[in-house]
């Protein structure tokens, strides 16, 4: 990582961004759906859209963390 | 889960940045005063700018909605 | 500014307490108001059907009723109230008065409250299931309309205590600006007045008498266009205390200043013009009304997305300069420095990412043309519970986390739960909204308890209608939870220990009233220019209503909306009354 720190220094701050990505992920699947005619199944795209974002948002606490061990 | 008086503080670096009430009391103070001079809302005139960006894309496709045949989908 | 500043109950006690008064009838029909919104949730998708659908539209009404009416007024009131003390620095002239208004306001409400609620209750036969809207013939128990009278003469009244005490602040202070929280209350009162003429006539002059049977008949297109020319400026109603918290709390909140105190008035006078001559958009499929006037409403309603824009661009510049006061860089990085911690930053913040694209369905309602397509489907509620549901009462519910421990001296019971009970409004407000707005383009129709039909599918063009009415189900439920995580935190705050140092200043706006042209605070010219538009914007359609259709209407039945089995619900309404036929 550059030495900008880590990305997220809350957990509130963390909350929130994990919230606005899956409701813009979430969004995307119906500006796809409404203006491109692409049907992206529900279940697969909205699970792994919240896995994948609650794996990054593990990772991004544990970085938070361990940053804060250091300073 | 209630709480005391915080500690009293020294003189704040930012004349009227006390914290919010509601703020947790770990919550990092302003770090630095910006006048009226010294800032410059560039960031809000890039969100406003993507803001009007996703107005007119949608607005374009509207074009395609209500005057080419109102199907709902333009492309496939 | 000492850590020991005194807070707003040290200082002014008995308003503080007409306040928190206020609020707690805002809260309590926040609550019941939310627990017939999971049932409408639930029923309509299908889910799970507690009532019986003949009593869909008693929920529906007591719904928009205690949230769009009672709980948003309410809040009004209380934080105005707090506003014009605070910020003039001075106590109401007679707080007897402003506890008189106070008790009318809730007398009002009780009274049409519980007639709405007794449409539960069949083997009485009052009720009023005519919606928020209450459009004749549907027609109400005449305590309905009365309740409702009662509670608008206390809004009035609650305007002229504000005025009276800027009047004699005035006196004081000869040549002083305006403070902006009072300049923004005063503003907000002149459109009331004026947008309140519309329904006051039409509740006063015709529903409230054909509900006793003292006329026979109304003519539903002019009920109807008086009771739109309220309906719009009354969004702003509860726009505007939301944008107040915006504008004056929300850049402290995120370490900064207000951008410029000028552009916050010029909105509020923009709002004092526009809101009212533009009813008419919200009867484009009204026959009876030229398509002229129509056009002429829609041109006023375009220009009356400039005072939202400016506020966009205002409150947006306030937080990014706290954002960087707190060490925040980049073109977009600063978002990242802002307090998030805080739920009422987040919430305030959240509320108004969130009326952005409410903005944008509101400008395709506006479009006459566009209209047409989602006229009376799920996407008008789609659009309102962007706006009222998450912009307005939102907000209302983030700066409650601020205000009300200056308003207690109490510490709120769990600052952690009041950041999940926002985050959890904007997940569940994004999936509820995002499946009427979609569910409308299909076609599905609002103020609908069963929207299932045998033999018809509505065409999706994605997914399907079971995923949408799941969505719309999961969405209701997140945001019933919301709610009671904000009222369980709030009710637990009342057992803290009072403490001292909760008081808060607001800071100075980085560009004062004193850069603004004095005929900005020209109450009067606002007031009067505003009367003029919305003569023109209603005297011709109106007269054309009324040489159309007459005063009366040319006759038809009312429909009486109490379902009483085998006895006609006005009569028997009649015979409670003893009012003779």
């Amino acid at each position: 990582m550059s030495g900008r720190g880590p990305i997220v220094k809350t957990r509130g701050g963390l909350l929130v961004a994990w919230a606005f990505l899956l409701v813009f992920g979430f969004e995307l699947r119906t500006a796809l759906g409404l203006f491109l005619g692409i049907d992206v199944p529900a279940v697969p795209y909205l699970g792994t859209l919240a896995v994948v974002l609650t794996l990054f948002a593990v990772l991004a606490d544990f970085q938070r963390t361990s940053a804060q061990g250091e300073a | 889960m209630s709480r005391g008086v915080p500690a009293v503080e020294d003189e704040e670096e930012v004349p009227g940045s006390e914290q919010s009430v509601s703020a947790p009391v770990t919550q990092e103070e302003p770090e630095r005063e910006l006048t009226h001079e010294e800032f410059d809302p560039k960031g809000t005139l890039a969100l406003i700018l993507t803001y009007f960006a996703v107005l007119a894309i949608m607005w374009v496709f509207m074009y395609f909605v209500e005057f080419l045949g109102n199907d709902l989908i333009v492309v496939g | 500014m000492s850590v020991d500043q005194e807070t707003f109950a040290d200082r002014y006690p008995q308003e503080a307490e007409l306040v928190r008064r206020a609020f707690l009838v805002a809260f309590t029909a926040l609550g019941l108001g939310a627990l017939f919104g999971i049932f409408q949730a639930l029923h309509r998708t299908n889910v799970l059907r507690i009532i019986p659908s003949t009593d869909y539209y008693t929920a529906l009404t007591a719904h928009g009723v205690l949230l769009a009416i009672v709980f948003t007024i309410f809040y009004l009131v209380g934080l105005y109230q707090w506003a014009v003390t605070r910020s003039l620095d001075r106590s109401p002239t007679n707080i007897n008065f402003t506890r008189a208004w106070l008790t009318l306001m809730t007398v009002g409400s009780a009274i049409t409250g519980v007639t709405i609620l007794l449409g539960f209750v069949d083997q009485i036969g009052i009720s009023a299931d005519v919606l928020f809207t209450f459009y004749a013939p549907l027609q109400a128990h005449p305590l309905f309309y009365t309740g409702l009278v009662v509670f608008i003469i206390g809004t009035w009244l609650a305007g002229v205590d504000w005025f009276r005490t800027w009047l004699h602040w005035k006196q004081d202070n000869p040549d002083e600006r305006i403070p902006l929280q009072t300049f923004m209350v005063l503003t907000t009162m002149i459109m009331w007045y004026i947008a309140t003429i519309g329904v006051a006539i039409a509740v006063l002059f015709f529903l409230l008498p054909w509900s006793l049977g003292l006329i026979d008949t109304v003519n539903p297109l002019l009920t109807r266009t008086l009771f739109w020319f309220f309906g719009h400026p009354v969004v702003y109603f509860w726009l505007l205390p939301a944008y107040m918290l915006w504008y004056t709390v929300l850049p402290k909140l995120a370490g900064g200043r207000l951008f410029s105190d000028p552009l916050a008035r010029v909105v509020f006078v923009l709002f004092v013009l526009l809101s009212t001559p533009v009813g008419i958009h919200h009867q484009y499929v009204d026959p009876g009304i030229a398509e002229g006037f129509k056009f002429i409403a829609m041109t006023n309603t375009m220009f009356l997305l400039l005072p939202s824009l400016l506020t966009a661009f205002t409150v947006v510049a306030s937080m990014e300069h706290g954002a960087r006061q707190r060490g925040g860089e980049g073109l977009f990085g600063w978002l990242t420095a802002l307090p998030w911690r805080d739920p009422a930053f987040t919430g305030m913040a959240l509320a108004g990412l969130m009326f952005a694209a409410g903005g944008f369905s509101g400008m395709i309602n506006a479009g006459m043309n566009i209209n047409y397509l989602i006229h009376n489907t799920l996407w008008v509620p789609g659009h309102f519970h962007l706006t009222v549901g998450t912009a307005v009462a939102l907000t209302m519910m983030a700066g409650t986390y601020w205000l009300w421990p200056q308003l207690t001296n109490r510490r709120l019971y769990s600052r952690p739960i009041g950041l999940l009970q926002v985050v959890m409004w904007f997940g569940g407000m994004a999936l509820m909204s995002n499946s009427m707005h979609v569910a409308g383009l299909y076609g599905v129709p609002r103020r609908t308890a069963e929207p299932q039909y045998a033999g018809f599918d509505f065409n999706t063009a994605f997914g399907s209608m079971a995923e949408l009415n799941i969505q719309l189900a999961v969405g209701g439920t997140l945001l019933f939870v919301s709610t009671l995580l904000f009222l369980g935190n709030l009710t637990l705050s009342l057992g803290n220990p009072k403490v001292e140092g909760l008081g808060q200043s607001l800071p100075e706006p980085l560009s004062g009233a004193e850069d603004s042209p004095r005929v900005l605070d020209n109450m009067r010219l606002w007031a009067g220019i505003a009367l003029v538009l919305v003569v023109l914007a209603y005297v011709l359609p109106l007269g054309a209503i009324i040489q159309n259709g007459g005063l009366f209407g040319t006759g038809g039945d009312a429909y009486p909306v109490s379902v009483l089995g085998t006895f006609d619900g006005l009569d028997a309404v009649l015979e409670l009354l003893g009012v003779g036929r």
